[in-house]
């Protein structure tokens, strides 16, 4: 696993924990050798960091209070059908 | 563990009943992550809250049909995924496809690295954490093609694992894997593209300081 393209085709299944450790050892000292691919995989190991700060919070409460009103209002309605049967 | 396993199947047999306490339940606890989904998909509100409504009355509707072959949560997102993927399909004939593949990595003809390396993963967090940065991955989310994008919302942004995606979207997990892989390479470029443009304002800012 020598050249750039290898070691850059199997960084999620580095980061995942998918690859045997003679692999591993090949891309760490890969890693060490080439400043591209280690500059590479910095930033590529930081997009998923930085994906999970984007998490946005929450539901706005007063669409939760609006879906709640609409759903109760559907499951009575269906409810009410479902009794006329 | 068997306790809560015994609530589990409790508030199931208590949906399928129709019980509206039981829906309530259901809806505060899930209503955030489906919400994120439909978000993160559409990346518009108003489509975010079509969709949550959507999912939540799909779910009333067909409760009973759930057999527990997975578990709910992932039942749960396989819905808010394919609500939100029907949306996008409405609609994307008035989108126009941006290309991605300027923001892959170029190899040489021996397979080596020869994009220019920008290495902005070292830049102070205050940096690569700001609003901006934000903004700027936010964009570049909203640039990938749904197939990875759903991908890349499932595992970088909620958290789920792999073998979790693969499951809400019927795939493979290598299937999943390269979709994941494919959209951080794109999301990495196109940051790279952003700092890059950004190191002579980083530098006069040093300067002056």
């Amino acid at each position: 696993m020598s050249n750039c393209k290898k070691i850059i085709d199997v960084l999620c299944d580095y980061l995942e924990g998918h690859m045997g450790p003679d692999d591993r050892k090949a891309l760490e000292n890969h890693l060490e050798d080439c400043p591209s691919c280690d500059a590479f995989f910095e930033s590529y190991q930081k997009i998923s960091f930085m994906c999970r700060n984007l998490r946005p919070d929450r539901i706005p409460p007063e669409l939760s209070r609006r879906l709640m009103d609409f759903l109760r209002e559907k499951a009575e309605a269906e409810g009410r059908k479902d009794h006329l049967r | 563990m068997v306790r809560d396993l015994q609530d589990k199947q409790d508030l199931l047999s208590r949906l399928k009943d129709k019980d509206w306490e039981a829906f309530k339940e259901l809806i505060e606890n899930y209503q955030d992550t489906v919400y994120r989904i439909a978000f993160g998909m559409t990346n518009d509100p108003m489509d975010a809250q079509d969709i949550t409504q959507e999912v939540f009355l799909t779910i009333y509707r067909k409760i009973e049909d759930f057999e527990g072959r997975s578990s709910l949560s992932t039942w749960i997102y396989r819905i808010a995924v394919n609500t939100s993927i029907d949306l996008i399909r409405k609609r994307s004939t008035r989108k126009e496809e941006v290309s991605l593949e300027e923001y892959l990595p170029q190899f040489s003809e021996d397979e080596r690295l020869s994009s220019p390396m920008v290495d902005w993963s070292r830049l102070p967090l205050k940096v690569l954490m700001n609003e901006e940065s934000m903004e700027v991955i936010k964009e570049s989310i909203r640039a990938l093609s749904p197939d990875i994008r759903i991908a890349v919302v499932l595992k970088d942004i909620e958290g789920l694992s792999l073998r979790e995606v693969a499951e809400i979207l019927n795939l493979t997990v290598p299937a999943v894997k390269s979709r994941i892989h494919r959209g951080r390479l794109i999301l990495r470029g196109w940051l790279a593209d952003y700092f890059e443009r950004l190191r002579p304002r980083l530098k006069d800012r040093k300067g002056s300081q």
